[in-house]
């Protein structure tokens, strides 16, 4: 009897063999989510972020969740496995791995991590208070697109803030992440395995955590939507030299096969090639509004999409040869009519690190390796993550041109963010903008690795190793992405603290007051900037962080010695000057200079003691002094 | 005359929902699902819409991507041109929502799946 020949059983007709095989290909990865989920939502209320230790929120994570994980890896690998690939499944299977590593900090924490959030939500408010900007106040507002859509949300919503907004943002953006990822995977890969894979890969790798409520979060969005629509509409035939390069590669396949091109789209790839002249004009609109709303949100990442569509239009992967010259021309027209502020007084300084290489790496990777052993432990395993990640989808592509199917269009995507580095240091930031950049072209070349031509479970090898493998990846991912999360979360004690003091401090004044030389407004002393201070009222105070290097050398200015800190106030004009010291602080001078969580506890007490401070509010995670007037200006 | 298709109407009822919600409940929870949920994936419904794509992927990917991107290029018009407020560049965007429901589709390519 054929396999799928149905049986009739007492009348009943029973399914075929291979109805039913289908059907538990589908139903296994189920059940294997639906127990995932369960095991996920049972761990959650054991994880206690105060606990952790300087090795992040793996040190908190209990044993269920890492089971979570491993039942959900067990069901990508089983859809994955699947004779017929069920999208379904495989889609779940995203969603759930989002709610796993990107969603689970949200919901134990209950605000938004990182001090820069904080930040971005105090730029919407000043938007909100202010009905407009001040480019001179701050560079960001040389690039207020995101803020300006962030106060458009808060105000008509009717938010107090945008910190709800901000706590969601990294689960939010992720989620929107899946579409245009998932859209250029399945574009430029030939099997549709290829392209979820290449997403599982993307979201296990992607621990540079800029997905946070930030410009370069929404702007990343923009830029893969607008990758999406180039390759995915506007894909043309490569050119002569693409398909020499091609063979030249293929000559040294190991086996006989078509060589050439990887063709630009699979079958589902490749309706969408075909559209009428009125629909790819407004694609081409489309694409434009998208580049016009990075251009007005994000410093750098306009660059990077000019990049990537130069190099598409170079290997015939965007048929809009003038969409590279147009994104330059609103870039220019940008950075010299509104960003001019910010321009005139950086030009120079951002020319100088141009050509630097050397030094612009340094600045990006050996100067991070200091603090305590564990903080240098996570900084290592970044960098063993980003190199594996590059060597495997070196080792991809060259296997997939070796097998006969260059693909440039991914390789394109993965090696278009790098001549950044030659630019710009950004802040000791710019290694991991290229690592976010490249991730989307690297993650389906890595995948080509273990399948250069189609997903064949015929090798025991990649059998046995994929899912210990991908098991692996996920460690690394959470000692990497959260390595830094005990300085990077912020407990609700903290944000009454914050509360207090704005409530104290700069709470009644006019909503366009902001401090000047004449009313410098109240000043802030802090031993570290990691605090949840600046989400209100930014513009109202100044901060002075106090001299690190000081504090660690106790014959140099001494915390323990008030009148040290009196003269540390001393020279800056002030209406008030506050000194506060927060968990967070400690927490972020400890994994960065090894510096003890208790010599911050001898300050505070030692200047209660001189009678030069006294305290105004302490909870068990801040404490906030009011130094004496005597000691300021 | 073509009747409305579901899309068109569940974006003008939409909109007239979000803008009476603006209207007469402002910063109640429900206000403020509603007017995420819209400005996050309204205008851009609008636009896919037009285009008559069918794909899932495609029509979310640009659902999103459009419905963001209008909502910073309109706050952003307000902002830079210093006359701030959430409320007008709200309903600066249900206008050019509704607009965009209420314009026919372009019609879809009798060729759609043959390569150009």
């Amino acid at each position: 009897m054929d396999r799928s020949t149905s049986l009739t059983v007492v009348g009943l007709r029973m399914p075929s063999v291979d109805a039913i095989a289908r059907g538990t290909w589908v139903a296994a990865p189920l059940l294997l989510l639906g127990v995932s989920l369960r095991l996920w939502i049972l761990a959650i209320p054991d994880i206690e972020p105060r606990s952790m230790t300087d090795l992040g929120l793996i040190s908190v994570l209990p044993p269920a969740l890492f089971a979570a994980l491993g039942t959900l890896l067990l069901a990508f690998f089983a859809a994955i496995h699947a004779p017929r690939t069920s999208p379904l499944v495989c889609f779940l299977s995203i969603v759930m791995l989002i709610l796993l590593l990107y969603g689970t900090v949200p919901i134990v924490e209950g605000l938004p991590r990182t001090e820069a959030a904080w930040r971005h939500i105090g730029y919407i408010e000043y938007i909100t208070r202010n009905h407009g900007i001040d480019p001179t106040l701050n560079a960001y507002f040389n690039w207020p697109g995101f803020f300006s859509g962030g106060a458009l949300f808060v105000e008509a919503a009717g938010l107090p803030d945008a910190v709800q907004l901000a706590r969601w943002a990294p689960l939010a953006f992720d989620f929107l992440y899946i579409g245009p990822l998932l859209l250029i995977f399945r574009t430029v890969a030939r099997d549709e395995r290829i392209a979820w894979m290449a997403l599982w890969v993307y979201f296990t790798a992607n621990w540079v955590a800029q997905d946070y409520f930030s410009p370069q979060g929404f702007a990343l969005l923009i830029h893969f939507a607008i990758v999406a629509i180039l390759v995915r509409w506007f894909t043309g035939p490569p050119p002569s030299w693409v398909r020499r390069f091609a063979n030249a590669a293929a000559r040294f396949r190991p086996a006989s096969g078509d060589a050439g091109v990887a063709p630009e789209a699979d079958k589902v790839g490749a309706a969408a090639v075909a559209r009428t002249r009125a629909q790819r004009m407004l694609l081409a609109t489309i694409a434009v509004l998208l580049c016009a709303t990075i251009v007005a949100s994000h410093q750098l990442t306009p660059f990077v999409t000019l990049a990537t569509s130069i190099g598409l239009v170079a290997i015939g992967g965007c048929r809009l040869r003038s969409f590279p010259i147009l994104l330059s021309a609103m870039i220019v027209a940008w950075v010299s009519y509104c960003a001019i502020q910010f321009m005139l007084g950086n030009l120079m300084p951002l020319l100088s690190d141009v050509g630097r290489v050397e030094s612009i790496v340094s600045s990006n990777v050996t100067e991070r390796f200091q603090g305590s052993a564990e903080h240098i432990f996570v900084n290592r395993m970044r960098i063993i993550l980003t190199l594996t990640v590059w060597v495997v989808a070196t080792l991809g592509a060259i296997r997939r041109a070796r097998a006969g199917r260059l693909e440039p269009v991914p390789m394109v995507i993965a090696a278009a963010p790098f001549p950044l580095l030659a630019l710009q240091a950004y802040g000791g930031e710019m290694m991991l903008r290229v690592y976010l950049f490249a991730l989307p072209g690297m993650a389906v070349l890595a995948v080509r690795l273990p399948f250069p031509r189609q997903v064949r479970w015929t090798s025991i090898w990649v059998r046995l190793a994929t899912v210990p493998v991908a098991f692996g990846v996920i460690i690394a991912f959470l000692l990497a992405r959260y390595g830094n999360e005990r300085m990077d979360y912020f407990t609700h004690e903290e944000d009454q603290a914050m509360r207090y003091f704005q409530a104290l401090t700069v709470n009644g004044r006019a909503p366009t007051e902001h401090a000047t030389a004449d009313d410098p407004g109240p000043l802030v002393v802090v031993p570290s900037w990691d605090l949840p201070l600046r989400f209100h009222r930014d513009d109202m105070y100044s901060m002075m962080v106090m001299d690190i290097p000081a504090l660690r050398d106790a014959a140099g200015l001494p915390a323990g010695d008030p009148e040290s800190l009196a003269a540390l106030v001393a020279g800056r004009p002030h209406d008030g000057a506050y000194l506060i010291v927060t968990r967070s602080e400690k927490a972020h001078l400890q994994l960065t200079t090894g510096l003890s969580p208790a010599r911050f506890d001898r300050l505070v007490a030692d200047l209660i003691d001189s009678g030069e401070a006294r305290v105004v509010y302490r909870n068990r995670d801040a404490t906030i002094l009011v130094l004496n007037e005597e000691a300021g200006g | 005359m073509k009747p409305p298709t579901a899309v068109t109407l569940l974006l003008l009822a939409a909109a007239g929902t979000v803008a009476c919600m603006l209207r007469f409940a402002p910063g109640a929870m429900a206000t403020t699902i509603a007017v995420i949920a819209f400005f996050s994936a309204g205008p851009g419904l609008a636009v896919v819409r037009l285009l008559a794509i069918r794909d899932l992927v495609e029509a979310l990917t640009l659902m999103f991507g459009v419905s963001l991107a209008a909502d910073v290029i309109v706050a952003e018009a307000f902002v830079q041109a210093g006359a701030w407020s959430g409320n007008a560049a709200a309903v600066v965007l249900l206008a050019l929502t509704v607009v965009l429901a209420a314009l026919p589709p372009f019609p879809r390519d009798p060729s759609r799946g043959a390569p150009e």
